[in-house]
């Protein structure tokens, strides 16, 4: 058995090491580009959302070099259409001619730890072991990637935290091992220690917020986080795989969501979209210059959240975009409209600080 | 005091309950006119771009309500009996309206995993200064009125499905299927083209059905598959599917309802509708689709 | 005498503005990109080089549009802006108070918010040319009425006939069916005006804070009937500035003369006999696939861009 999955952003690296610790053949995805989201937008229903297209994209790169499993997590305690990717992708795979298995793990550990055990065949020590391998790495991915938000726009050699960063997580993907990943993790901070920065540089702040894959996938979002870097912007984003555990651990953060937004909207729509207004409310009180709102296009949840986005943007006056993202919006098009926002965000951080 | 419901979206899915329920509570009801180009007109504007065309619907007739009532009714469905949730973009109806009108927003939260339906509106008749006995009689008769259009369909179905002339279900929401304006008068377009058009809401169902794949957690997903299968075991020469564009519940339960309908053989048309969809264009649609049928 | 030039190139238009320090116009061209922005940069700089005074020196070069990277690196722009920002800055010039625009072009259409005479929001047709001028073009040569009649022909409507106006396909349909129950040109034209306003305003100008003065310019400003029908929506007085067809490079041109570029690196008037090519391909270097695109002038490699790692745009450097 080869299993694949789809490709998540730099998460995907932990992805495979946990799979490689359980010793499961993996044939990892490659990374989402163009091509590979027009190859699953072609077979996808084309009224679903974006995230499923850019999925089965994904599956056909593995599933040409030979995997026949696919892992799709989902949520089965969900509103909105995440709870259906696992049957209709399957579905969409099967229908197009491909035998592939499809394993639909629910987002709670229970299930996740049943079916791996049953795939694997790993021993619970082993399971343990891998899983806090997995959360090593995540949480090293996750501490990079606030990292180079806070150097981008201070760098003095313009590009030079992204070079770093590319060179790393490849060597990351290769680290079998504890041991292997503290001594990487000493490489990397003499790397990053050495960018010459300039700490005393104020730069305007901009919150992202929005819907987990299009936020935290650069290969989605076309890099955004490094385009408004290079502009001079420091990028600020709550929403990772950290905030979502913690959120399916501790239940009541919703409780404390909903209490903050309670003006604005009293209930769920589904998906991310409280957390959504939470953030942008937390931003404007934190005094940032600009909120951007990533999206799939027609996302559910996000699509009824966004006009009461744009209210508190009336309100406060706070600069806001909002990008609809799926495998028809041109790179062309999202470079014109960050940097005309970037100008509004400085104009906007300069009128307040002078 | 005078309550406007929005002649749209969840209306359509208790059409005689909620007007009745607050008759009976001794209430004035505005209903918005039937759909017309003025309300799309002003639900496209008002609307977010990429929300569904039923939503657009809703907005207009929201709209139109607008400063013409005291209230205008918004409820929040969350839940049914059954414990399935409605659609997802309806739990931000009420605080999205509240946005877009000047007239305040009546709303209750109906979430029948927490709460009883009948307790629901009795906080929700409380709203108005109604006493107990008031709120439950005119629960009951609203039900009863209810009760009593379920009938006369139910027998109108098995007339139908007598019928000697070619049969065409129908698949869609309530607020597609019962509005004219919206789905382009296909009904009448259907018969006038020689066919007997059941809309699926209208097919009874025993209580005795087998599990339905997949398991859906949306209540209408639930009942228009189990609907579909009901239907087939009768004699149907075509099944229509009507979405709203953009809708995302419909995306998935296309893909579901198609498959139940062309692994029975039956032909399928799938039509999206939005306020672009021309008439000469469906009817186009129509006649083909009917010409398949025959040949 | 130090001048500056702005260079606007559209996906229709490619415009070009001299101004002198006192931000006069010496120099003002709109012409048709018609696909080749290339030869549209070539056509326009020796429209102007004819037309040049004599004493006039370009100390700074400003481009702007969908083309402007290209545009900048074939001319050796001091300054690569984005349209918004530029379209902002012109029409702010002619009106200080400005604080919505309307800006109608071919293919694209954006509304900008200003408050102080800076951007605080804006926005731009995301998926398709409705609520842009392709879609009256697209009529106009239907109905088979020039496009420069169809302001004045919308004008003399009384009662304008409503077209279901979203999609140019559609409106194409709807449209065969009012001509066919009678409804007189006149009025179906100016349907089509009211129809584009309409849709600009609920798709472009969605949750916009619309306030006066409103300006209304781009190509698409010309036509009157288009003016008349944002007043009737807007129920507010729409002003169309001067130079209201090549306000982006009137903007660019104000822009790059507020930076005041030290030595401007303007390659002179000599561009326009040379070969200029510009190809695209695929890097295959890392799994992004990004699509780099390459300018070369006689040959040489004068710039690269369009890749997200830098491996070909840092090469830029190197080149030139």
């Amino acid at each position: 058995m080869k299993i694949t999955f789809a490709y998540w952003g730099n998460y995907t690296i932990a992805f495979i090491s946990l799979f490689q610790k359980l010793g499961i053949n993996v044939i990892p995805p490659e990374k989402t580009n163009q091509q590979s989201i027009i190859e699953g937008a072609k077979i996808s229903p084309e009224m679903y959302c974006f995230p499923l297209k850019a999925n089965i994209g994904n599956y056909l790169t593995a599933i040409k070099k030979g995997a026949d499993t696919v892992f799709m997590v989902t949520s089965l305690s969900g509103s909105c259409r995440l709870r259906y990717y696992g049957i209709i992708q399957d579905k969409v795979l099967s229908e197009a001619g491909y035998k592939v298995n499809f394993v639909i793990l629910n987002q709670n550990f229970i299930d996740i730890y049943q079916k791996l055990k049953k795939i694997s065949g790993a021993s619970f020590w082993q399971i343990v072991k891998a899983v806090y391998f997995f959360f090593k790495k995540l949480h090293l991915i996750e501490k990079l990637e606030k990292k180079a938000q806070y150097l981008r726009p201070r760098e003095k050699i313009k590009g030079q935290t992204d070079q770093i960063l590319r060179e790393t997580f490849p060597q990351l993907e290769k680290v079998r091992n504890l041991r292997e990943l503290t001594k990487l993790k000493r490489e990397i901070k003499k790397k990053i220690s050495e960018i010459e920065i300039d700490s005393k540089k104020n730069v305007p702040r901009i919150g992202i917020i929005g819907e987990i894959f299009t936020v935290t996938d650069g290969a989605i979002n076309f890099g955004i986080e490094e385009k408004l870097g290079k502009q001079d912007i420091e990028v600020h984003r709550e929403m990772d795989v950290t905030y979502h555990l913690k959120k399916i651990i501790c239940p009541w953060k919703d409780w404390q969501i909903q209490k903050k937004i309670n003006p604005y909207l009293k209930s769920t729509v589904g998906g991310h979209g409280r957390d959504a207004i939470f953030e942008m409310l937390n931003y404007t009180k934190n005094n940032f210059d600009g909120i951007i709102h990533l999206l799939p296009f027609g996302c559910m949840p996000e699509v009824v959240i966004r006009p009461i986005l744009e209210k508190i943007h009336q309100e406060t006056g706070i600069p806001f975009l909002s990008l609809s993202l799926d495998e028809q919006v041109a790179e062309a098009g999202i470079n014109t409209r960050l940097e005309a926002f970037v100008d509004v965000v400085k104009n906007h951080y300069n009128n307040k600080n002078h | 005091m005078t309550i406007g419901i929005p002649r749209a979206l969840i209306y359509w899915k208790r059409p005689d309950f909620w007007q009745s329920f607050f008759e009976n509570l001794g209430c004035d009801v505005l209903l918005s006119p039937k759909t017309n180009k003025e309300i799309i007109e002003k639900g496209v504007k008002s609307a977010d771009p990429e929300t569904c065309f039923s939503f657009k619907v809703f907005f207009g007739h929201l709209l139109w309500l607008d400063e013409k009532c005291d209230f205008v009714f918004v409820p929040c469905l969350k839940t049914n009996k059954e414990k399935l949730e409605y659609c997802p973009k309806f739990f931000g109806l009420p605080d999205l309206a509240k946005i877009l009108t000047k007239t305040p927003i009546l709303t209750e939260t109906f979430d029948e995993r927490k709460e009883k339906f009948e307790k629901t509106l009795k906080k929700l008749g409380k709203k108005l200064n109604k006493s107990r006995t008031e709120i439950q009689e005119a629960i009951k008769i609203a039900l009863l009125k209810e009760k009593e259009t379920k009938e006369k369909q139910k027998k109108d179905f098995f007339e139908k499905i007598k019928s000697k002339k070619p049969k065409i279900v129908l698949v869609s929401h309530p607020y597609n299927l019962y509005d004219d304006y919206v789905n382009l008068r296909t009904k009448e377009k259907l018969e006038r083209l020689g066919a007997e058009v059941i809309f699926i809401d209208e097919i009874p169902i025993d209580e005795t059905r087998n599990e339905i794949y997949p398991k859906f957690h949306w209540e209408f997903a639930k009942e228009i598959m189990e609907k579909v299968q009901a239907i087939l075991d009768y004699d149907i020469a075509g099944a229509i599917e009507i979405s709203s564009f953009q809708c995302g519940c419909d995306a998935v339960l296309k893909e579901f309802v198609e498959k139940e309908f062309k692994s029975s053989k039956i032909p399928f048309l799938y039509l999206i509708i939005d306020e672009q969809t021309g008439e000469a264009g469906l009817q186009t649609r129509l006649e083909a689709f009917i010409d398949t049928l025959k040949s | 005498m130090k001048c500056y030039l702005g260079i606007d190139v559209g996906s229709v238009s490619t415009n070009l503005v001299l101004i002198d320090k006192e931000n006069n116009v010496l120099f003002s061209l709109y012409i048709r990109t018609e696909g080749d922005p290339i030869s549209a940069i070539k056509k326009g700089l020796k429209l102007l080089k004819e037309k040049i005074p004599e004493n006039a020196e370009v100390v700074g070069v400003g481009t702007t549009g969908s083309a402007r990277q290209l545009a900048g690196v074939i001319t050796g722009a001091d300054l690569i802006k984005n349209e918004i920002t530029a379209h902002a800055r012109g029409v702010a010039h002619f009106i200080p108070d400005v604080k919505t625009i309307i800006e109608i072009g071919g293919q694209d259409s954006k509304i900008i918010i200003l408050e102080n005479g800076v951007v605080v929001d804006f926005g731009l047709n995301l998926l398709c040319a409705a609520g842009t001028g392709s879609f009256l073009d697209a009529q106009s040569f239907r109905l088979k009425i020039p496009i420069q009649e169809f302001g004045k022909l919308a004008l003399s409507s009384k009662q304008p006939t409503i077209i279901s106006s979203r999609c140019t396909v559609f409106a194409e349909s709807d449209m065969i069916h009012k001509q066919q129950i009678g409804h007189k040109t006149e009025d179906i034209v100016a349907g089509l005006c009211q129809g584009l306003a309409r849709n600009f305003l609920a798709n472009i100008a969605k949750g916009k804070n619309i306030k006066p003065p409103i300006v209304f310019e781009g190509g698409v400003s010309e036509n009157l009937g288009m003016r008349k029908a944002f007043e009737e929506a807007l129920k507010e007085k729409v002003i169309i500035p001067k130079y209201n067809t090549v306000m982006g490079a009137f903007g660019a041109a104000l822009l790059v003369k507020e930076m005041s570029p030290q030595k401007s690196k303007f390659f002179g008037f000599g561009v326009i006999d040379k070969d200029i090519k510009c190809t695209s391909f695929q890097c295959k270097g890392c799994p992004n696939q990004c699509e780099v695109i390459e300018a070369r002038i006689d040959g040489k490699v004068m710039a690269r861009w369009g890749d997200r790692c830098g491996k070909w745009s840092n090469l830029n450097m190197n080149n030139i």
